[in-house]
């Protein structure tokens, strides 16, 4: 469906829109389980819109720091997307950000059964599960 | 995966809920002729047709949707009647059934996913499977508006051809023979008289100690919301085991009491009481001189046949206001060549729901302690006099929050959609969010409707409903003062920040869904008589929301059910 390539700058770009603290980042909870799922159901049509905002983050990652975005860590990843955020580069990724943001929250946020959130992290996190209510694996 | 947080309650839920056994049953066969045909096994139409047959009459209630079992994980939080982003879980079938929405410049096909649609439950239960279940009676004023307010210019609004007192002993019977957990003590309008409730109220949770507090600072009375829930075993059903997924889902313990688990079951104990699931009325058919004879139904999903007419001496209609509405206006022939009950031209007018003004407070300390359902106080102070707007809404604080639901609704305007300012606000502040809303009384507009669309077709070939126009302005208004209150309540609750804000000028229809064939004296305004009887015709009725002049300020179910005792009552009796 991606390739390898598109995978990591995918993992990258979710992990800038829900990154680690002691919480797992994006990709950590389930965000890519929960994208593939959807891109081989109802998100298909979004397909190439991400495939395009992908291409464009790493042109642009190149352009400005000689490496494709996946590689140039958190801070210039960071960096590019607030710039993009406001307008001042990459336009496909910009008009598919409220989107990508909020697929990224599905998958992270959402019950276990549509693919992310293994073991109900956020749940935990957010406290809408209470301690000890998970059964045994 | 043994992620079925629901079972810690150490209880067997397949054992508890039992549905999936009488969706396995074969179909018994649909016969030529019934005393009764009933069209929609909701709110509505499940009470009239357990009453039809136990006042002995053979009566065919026919459903388009299926059972819904609940799910023993929980459920799907991006497919349910709250959030439906990728999918229903109570129906309808997707791209089956299309509507259009005609509110903006250019119509569209919409599916049941997109607001625009307006989606009520389309299965056994109707909404009733999957609802909140607040069971509040409306109040007196709520049955004479026009002569409480005047009738604003371009709207509709009208007293109902009946009275409070008129529904007050049909509201009990609901209350007591499905059941309802609540506390008339505090009930200031209906208090008197009343039999109380069965069941003893839902205990104030940790969003609502702080919510108490700020309404006896501001001097408010509150009650807690009466809901059709067990609080404690009735009716041979189990008590709520408040967990997390009510709203939206159906009850994993049968503790929710919907007509799916009460009216209908009774009803089919009788004998006389046939459950057809997935079978579609294309139309209410008429005879040469222009009486209703039956139905014509499409019982493909059913038994793998085709179009079929059904005989009935009667036939009660129950769709929920918009497919109603619909089925009346496909129901056309030289007698009544714009659709049956339509001579002076108002099925489909006055669509309405309820505007939902929320506010949303941030509270120093976690006020979020995980008891379900979650809405357990209420005050119903600015239902009425409100200054210098007609009407106004019962306040409440809401169900709980779905994680999901709450990152797409519930964050301040000002935080970040993506990010570690996101995800730090998501931790530090779920469990600190309150919020308070409630159901505004809608100024009806006769432009607000639903029309059958000239050229999309279901999946059976039918013209779909074509919603458009929009509420009165008056509404807004209403609804601007009655967030201004929500906000009060927060402030005075402890409240450091408050966000959100009232709804704009627009269409709504949805899960309360309202008044497209309202009841009335004169033919000329009104689709029905008070009993629910379509002018014109001996043996037709209709039994929803659609009859509903106005739609109270309140949520709505227990008037639908209580006017269907009324009518069921008087149609067995013919």
């Amino acid at each position: 469906m991606l390739t390898p390539s598109e995978l990591s700058t995918l993992r990258a770009f979710m992990d800038c829109l829900i990154p680690a603290d002691d919480w797992p980042s994006a990709w950590r909870n389930g965000v890519g389980q929960y994208l593939m799922r959807q891109f081989a159901g109802p998100l298909r049509h979004m397909l190439p819109a991400y495939r395009s905002a992908l291409a464009e983050l790493d042109a642009e990652s190149v352009a400005r720091f000689s490496c494709p975005f996946a590689d140039c860590g958190s801070e210039r990843q960071l960096e590019l997307l607030v710039a993009i955020a406001a307008g001042e580069a990459c336009p496909e990724t910009r008009n598919l950000l409220p989107a990508a943001a909020s697929h990224a929250a599905e998958g992270y946020y959402a019950d276990p059964g549509n693919g992310g959130n293994p073991e109900m992290t956020s749940w935990r996190m957010v406290g809408y599960l209470l301690p000890g209510e998970i059964s045994a694996p | 995966m043994a992620h079925g947080w629901l079972s810690l309650t150490g209880r067997d839920l397949g054992a508890l809920t039992g549905l999936s056994r009488a969706a396995d049953a074969a179909p018994e066969p649909i016969q030529a002729e019934y005393d009764c045909i009933v069209i929609g096994a909701g709110a509505g139409g499940g009470i009239v047709a357990c009453l039809m047959a136990e006042a002995g009459h053979r009566t065919l209630l026919v459903e388009r949707g299926s059972h819904v079992a609940p799910d023993p994980d929980g459920g799907d939080h991006l497919r349910n009647q709250r959030l439906s982003l990728y999918g229903v879980n109570a129906g309808p079938s997707l791209a089956e059934n299309p509507r259009v929405d005609a509110t903006g410049s250019a119509p569209r096909t919409v599916l049941a996913t997109d607001g625009a649609w307006n989606n009520n439950a389309s299965c056994v239960g109707g909404g009733t499977r999957v609802y909140g279940a607040q069971a509040w009676r409306f109040h007196p004023k709520d049955f004479r508006m026009a002569s409480e307010y005047g009738v604003p210019d371009g709207s509709s609004l009208a007293d109902w051809p009946i009275t409070y007192g008129d529904l007050a002993p049909h509201y009990e019977r609901v209350e007591w023979e499905l059941g309802v957990a609540g506390d008339t003590s505090s009930y200031g309008y209906t208090g008197s008289g009343s039999r109380g409730y069965p069941m003893p109220p839902f205990p104030v949770t940790g969003s609502g100690v702080p919510l108490a507090r700020g309404a006896a600072s501001l001097g408010w009375e509150t009650l807690p919301p009466p809901m059709l829930m067990n609080t404690i075993p009735y009716g041979g059903r189990n008590a709520c085991i408040h967990c997390r997924h009510c709203v939206g889902f159906p009850c994993p313990v049968d503790a929710k009491n919907g007509v799916h688990s009460t009216m209908i079951p009774r009803g089919l104990a009788t004998g006389l009481l046939q459950l057809a699931t997935g079978a579609v009325v294309r139309e209410i058919v008429t005879d040469g001189k222009g009486e209703v004879t039956g139905v014509a139904l499409l019982e493909e999903a059913y038994t793998g046949a085709n179009l079929r007419s059904v005989r009935a001496r009667t036939v009660v209609v129950a769709a929920g206001a918009i497919e109603t509405a619909r089925l009346l206006l496909n129901s056309r022939s030289s007698m009544h060549p714009d659709g049956l009950g339509n001579a002076s031209g108002h099925v489909g007018r006055n669509l309405q729901g309820h505007y939902y003004p929320s506010a949303r407070g941030l509270m120093e300390e976690p006020c979020w302690d995980g008891v379900g359902p979650g809405p357990c106080i209420a005050t119903c102070r600015f239902n009425h006099g409100n200054p210098g707007v007609i009407g106004g809404a019962m306040l409440c604080n809401d169900f709980i929050e779905l994680p999901i639901i709450f990152w797409r609704n519930g964050l301040p305007p000002d935080v970040p959609r993506w990010g570690i300012e996101n995800k730090r606000w998501m931790r530090e502040n779920y469990r600190r969010t309150l919020q308070v809303t409630g159901p505004v009384q809608e100024i009806p507009s006769p432009n607000a409707r639903v029309e059958l669309d000239g050229s999309v077709r279901d999946r059976w070939g039918i013209p779909v409903a074509r919603l458009s126009g929009r509420t009165h302005p008056e509404t807004v208004k209403t609804a601007a003062a009655i967030w201004e209150r929500c906000c009060e309540w927060l402030r005075a609750s402890g409240a450091s920040r408050i966000w959100g804000g009232p709804p704009g000028l627009g269409l709504s229809g949805g899960q309360h869904q309202a008044g497209t064939c309202r009841m009335g004296r004169d033919p000329r305004s009104s689709v029905t008589d008070s009993f629910g009887r379509v002018h014109g015709h001996q043996n037709l009725f209709i039994a929803d929301a659609s009859l509903h002049v106005t739609n109270g300020g309140f949520n709505p179910v227990l008037t639908v059910m209580a006017m269907a005792f009324r009518i069921g009552g008087f149609v067995a009796a013919l």
